[in-house]
């Protein structure tokens, strides 16, 4: 059977910023994982302005 | 309940009470129901009884003490407290030295006379909103000890519903001011973005955090944070603005604003509690409903940025010492740091929309309400909770209504509903960039007609004796 894609993400994401994951702490990421992929899903494709320039987000 | 921080400065400023004997009535009370509640990691006493010396010497010479002259405060112990080590909730920090200096606010507080009697529990490094601490224990709610006091500001929030000081100070990424000061039934405030100083405090989010006071009642609110304002050069988003004063709005005539209640994302899953408690105060305001398009997204935006700026932050210790963290933080931050980049830049273009949005509504509205939190304090240890026809995880979907709002730096003002025999439930009233001092005016205006305002804990009968000895005179004033 083949391994889950995000955990297989996971493992080798995590490897190559020097991160070891333990079992219950790869459990935990991948859990986190999807949840922060199903948040990504919920802005990443709004529509924007395509000259919409962030810069100046904290000059309130 | 016990006195305001109005009425100690007052007392103690006419000579008519002795700082020194505030200061001992404070760590009488905290030594009575702190092991129940768990709000101080340590105290100060050394120092509080100095200070309180200087202050009463202060008013005996004839110099004025400060305008919160032997008000005794605590803080959330990311705050630095020079000769005090800053735990920011976690073990790691807790091997570092002493700090060398006060934080800035800590510093203005003390200079106006105010007295730090000690640090507060949170969750650590500030990510989770129950104050479930697995290195420092859970801080209990005064209303409901079985039950969270909300976070990661929780000791700060309790410590004040609990009376053990009565004012104090917590920081505020995505709701910890907010969420447990509904959780608590306090006031709790997190400015505009770049109004308070974070200079001498352990960062979470740089891009999203705040710090603000917690109280017991818009005065006693207005009075700490009007000394708390002010541009500060060593932290580099604080604004170079003048203090703009508030306390001194407070007696002027009821303001009349044009009121919106947030709908949409801001009532589809809130439960029957968090409506009932959002339209007692939209019926007072005569608030018009209104939607703030792309709040869920901003929230989701929100969530994504946290994981990515907390995780980086964090990343040389979860290289070196992953172990040594509480495991829920652990994963969430390595979560983040493995999130591709155009989601985080995706977020941050959002952000810019999501504000341009939100300005747009203040063209037509002053002040905009939502609820503070979808649902009261849970039981501790309670993970899941049903909410919208789903079972969701307690410690994410307590900020599903403050999250939106900070991720554009807007001023909230969490304000309590009074709500007699019911867990405190509170109301975010959100103004425009700025405009703190119109949030002060409203939420008098709602006190003084008995909408809002905090209601004193039913307390454990352990500490019954002990409060009706004490110079605060609470066993002779009676429940209020």
């Amino acid at each position: 059977m083949s391994e889950d894609p995000i955990a297989a993400f996971v493992k080798e994401a995590a490897a190559l910023q020097g991160l070891l994951l333990d079992d219950d702490s790869l459990l935990g990421v991948v859990t986190n994982t999807r949840v922060l992929r199903a948040m990504a899903a919920d802005f990443i494709d709004w529509p924007l302005p395509a000259d919409l320039d962030p810069a100046a987000l904290l000059r309130l | 309940m016990d006195l305001t921080a109005f009425e100690i400065a007052a007392d103690v400023r006419g000579g008519r009470r002795r700082a020194a004997d505030v200061v001992a009535a404070a760590f009488r009370r905290i030594s009575a129901l702190n092991s129940g509640l768990n709000c101080f990691t340590s105290t100060v006493r050394d120092r509080a009884l100095i200070s309180a010396e200087d202050v009463d010497q202060a008013v005996k010479d004839g110099r004025d003490p400060g305008p919160l002259a032997g008000v005794p405060f605590a803080v959330k112990n990311l705050f630095d407290v020079q000769g005090t080590v800053t735990l920011a909730g976690s073990t790691i920090a807790a091997e570092q030295p002493a700090a060398a200096a006060n934080a800035t606010l800590v510093d203005r507080l003390e200079t106006a006379g105010a007295i730090l009697v000690g640090s507060l529990n949170m969750d650590e490094y500030a990510y989770g909103f129950t104050t479930e601490n697995s290195h420092y224990g859970a801080t209990c709610n005064p209303h409901d000890p079985t039950r969270v006091a909300g976070g990661s500001s929780g000791g700060s929030a309790a410590a004040v519903a609990a009376g053990l000081t009565p004012i104090s100070l917590g920081s505020d990424t995505n709701g910890s001011i907010r969420v447990p000061a509904a959780l608590c039934g306090v006031y709790g405030l997190k400015p505009t973005f770049g109004r308070l100083s974070r200079h001498g405090t352990v960062p979470f989010v740089h891009s999203l955090d705040h710090v603000g006071p917690f109280a017991r009642s818009v005065r006693d609110l207005a009075l700490t944070y009007d000394v708390l304002q002010g541009a500060d050069p060593l932290d580099p988003a604080c604004a170079d603005r003048p203090a703009e004063p508030v306390a001194g709005l407070l007696e002027s005539a009821k303001p009349s604003v044009r009121a919106g209640v947030l709908g949409g994302y801001f009532r589809d899953a809130a439960s029957p509690q968090a409506l009932s408690a959002l339209e007692a105060v939209a019926w007072k305001l005569n608030a018009r409903p209104v939607e703030l398009t792309g709040a869920k997204a901003a929230r989701a935006a929100a969530f994504c940025l946290t994981a990515a700026e907390g995780g980086s932050l964090h990343l040389p210790n979860l290289r070196r010492r992953a172990g040594d963290f509480d495991p829920a933080v652990r994963d969430r931050l390595i979560a983040g740091v493995l999130q591709p980049a155009s989601v985080l830049a995706k977020a941050q273009r959002f952000r810019r929309w999501f504000l341009d949005e939100a300005l747009r509504l203040f063209e037509a509205f002053d002040v905009l309400l939502a609820p503070a939190t979808p649902f009261a304090a849970t039981p501790i240890g309670q993970a899941t909770t049903p909410l919208g026809g789903q079972s969701v995880s307690v410690r994410a979907s307590l900020g599903l209504y403050t999250q939106p709002i900070s991720f554009i730096g807007l001023p909230v003002l969490t304000v309590p509903l009074v709500r007699p025999n019911a867990l405190p439930m509170g109301v975010q009233l959100i103004a425009a960039p700025w405009n703190e001092g119109l949030l002060f005016r409203v939420a008098h205006a709602l006190e003084a007609e008995g909408v809002i305002g905090a209601k004193r804990p039913s307390l454990m009968p352990a500490v019954q004796p002990a409060i009706a000895s004490d110079p605060f005179g609470e066993g002779a004033r009676g429940d209020q």
